[in-house]
């Protein structure tokens, strides 16, 4: 801050990109998650002890231990605005509408939690098999191994098939886990938005999935349905995710930043 | 254009109006805790009024669809998260109004923090975050600037340069409304004066009417709001 310099001419700001506005607001949300340190360091601790439980094969799912890191992940990607430094006011002047924009941090936050969930859903490999998807997978690829090599030696054929059936398993397993993955992050988020604390809502967030809700589940089995249950998406799931990102969205709309 | 129209918020502001206009810096004067913030965060669509309306260039501040290319606002604090480089910051803002990415560039060679560029916000002295907090200002290349305490924490050599930035950006036409608690800072800068005490507008005009019958725009000041007797 030496010399005053002539600012440049208005001209220049309406050679633009194209994107609409909800593009740019997509892509303002992506830049802010992948630039944030804290969530780099997060996904790799989460993902270094999924592999380490893997590794010293624990009985029973791992991803009910690591979903911990993907809770701490959800509640950083929204409490970071409220750090100090005060993020949020350079948010909202930027970006206004905040309704449209407590949509758009949901959906940023989901494109850049999906590739995450499933490299850890593939290190876990849990091809549970309890899924749908993973019996229909396991099938249909034994099948069609089973018609590929009808015509030359069937014993091979479904050999290749039982090969194939396995990797469609491990897949579409790790797809499915990781269904329930995201879902836990956007509430976790949604927690974050409305306590705009990390502390606070990270204290609620494990609370709620590692305490509260497996306890519920063994205690009061009439209300098991509403309980989301590590690592399989459910209802029961989605709405506790709805839930905690209508509510926080409302806020968000509602309150001084 | 600024036009404040009737702001009332329950314990802050009673019926606060004035205006501020193209070409001219418009001091927003008051004693701390006197309203000015909040004022300027109810005209930056931040927090909420009960009555009354707040407008830039005709529009509610959220109703514009690229703000940034509208108005540029420094609020306290850098405004970018502590983790994030100065460029990283500067980067998303200029994202989410569609500002080209050389434009980032720029505004940190004209703040003077390019070689900072890379550093951590947290890092950042006071001043550093202040110019950091005027580049972000200043991306979309705004007719309009509006400046909460724009000197706090800049040294000398910082305030006389900010002194200067604002004489120029009225001088090229913009609307420059920045609030101070300081006389001597508006002193020489303002074109016109709104002073602002327990959340009401006590005198407003030219910097000349103002002072009207005061030796200077502090005795103005002080004589206009309770500011004497709160030592």
């Amino acid at each position: 801050m030496t010399a005053t310099r002539p600012l440049p001419t208005p001209t220049r700001m309406t050679a633009t990109n194209r994107l609409s506005a909800a593009g740019r607001m997509l892509l303002a949300e992506i830049n802010k998650l992948l630039t944030l340190p804290s969530l780099r360091t997060t996904f790799l601790l989460t993902w270094a002890v999924t592999l380490l439980l893997r590794l010293v094969d624990l009985p029973g799912s791992i991803l009910v231990h690591t979903q911990a890191g993907f809770l701490i992940f959800g509640v950083l990607a929204a409490s970071h605005e409220h750090d100090r430094g005060s993020q949020i006011n350079s948010t909202l002047l930027a970006m206004p509408r905040r309704l449209p924009l407590a949509a758009t941090k949901a959906l940023a936050l989901t494109l850049v939690t999906t590739p995450l969930a499933l490299l850890v859903t593939l290190t876990a490999a849990e091809p549970t098999g309890s899924g749908p998807g993973a019996q229909a997978g396991a099938q249909a690829g034994a099948q069609a191994g089973a018609q590929a090599g009808a015509g030359i030696e069937a014993q091979a054929g479904i050999g290749a098939g039982a090969g194939a059936g396995a990797f469609h398993l491990a897949v579409d397993g790790a797809a499915h886990n990781a269904g329930y993955l995201i879902l836990a992050t956007l509430a976790a988020s949604g927690a974050g938005m409305l306590l705009r604390n990390d502390v606070g809502a990270a204290g609620v967030a494990l609370t709620a999935y590692l305490l509260v809700a497996p306890l519920a589940r063994a205690r009061l089995p009439a209300i098991e349905t509403w309980l989301p249950e590590a690592p399989q998406p459910s209802l029961a799931a989605a709405v506790w995710t709805l839930t905690a990102l209508s509510v926080a969205a409302a806020a968000f709309h509602h309150r001084d930043a | 254009m600024i036009a404040i129209d009737h702001l009332s918020r329950p314990g802050r502001l009673h019926d606060v109006s004035f205006e501020a206009r193209p070409g001219r810096v418009t001091g927003f004067l008051g004693p701390n805790g006197a309203g000015k913030t909040s004022t300027l965060r109810v005209l930056l669509g931040l927090d909420r009024a009960r009555d009354g309306t707040a407008l830039v260039a005709g529009r509610r501040y959220a109703d514009w669809p690229r703000p940034l290319t509208v108005v540029g606002a420094l609020l306290d604090g850098s405004g970018a998260h502590r983790a994030r480089s100065a460029r990283a910051h500067l980067r998303w803002m200029a994202a989410s109004n569609g500002l080209p990415r050389s434009r980032v560039d720029e505004v940190l060679d004209l703040v003077g923090l390019s070689a900072e560029a890379g550093k951590r916000a947290g890092r950042f002295s006071l001043g550093m975050s202040r110019r950091l907090g005027l580049a972000a200002a200043l991306l979309g290349d705004p007719p309009v600037l509006i400046l909460d305490e724009p000197v706090n924490g800049l040294d000398p050599s910082g305030i006389r340069w900010m002194r200067e930035f604002l004489r120029s950006s009225a001088g090229e036409g913009r609307t420059v409304l920045l609030s101070s608690h300081l006389m001597g800072e508006l002193a020489g800068v303002a074109d016109d004066v709104v002073i602002i005490d327990r959340g009401r507008v006590v005198a407003s005009g030219t910097v000349g009417e103002v002072t009207a019958g005061h030796p200077t725009l502090e005795d103005a000041f002080l004589a206009l709001t309770a500011g004497g007797t709160t030592w």
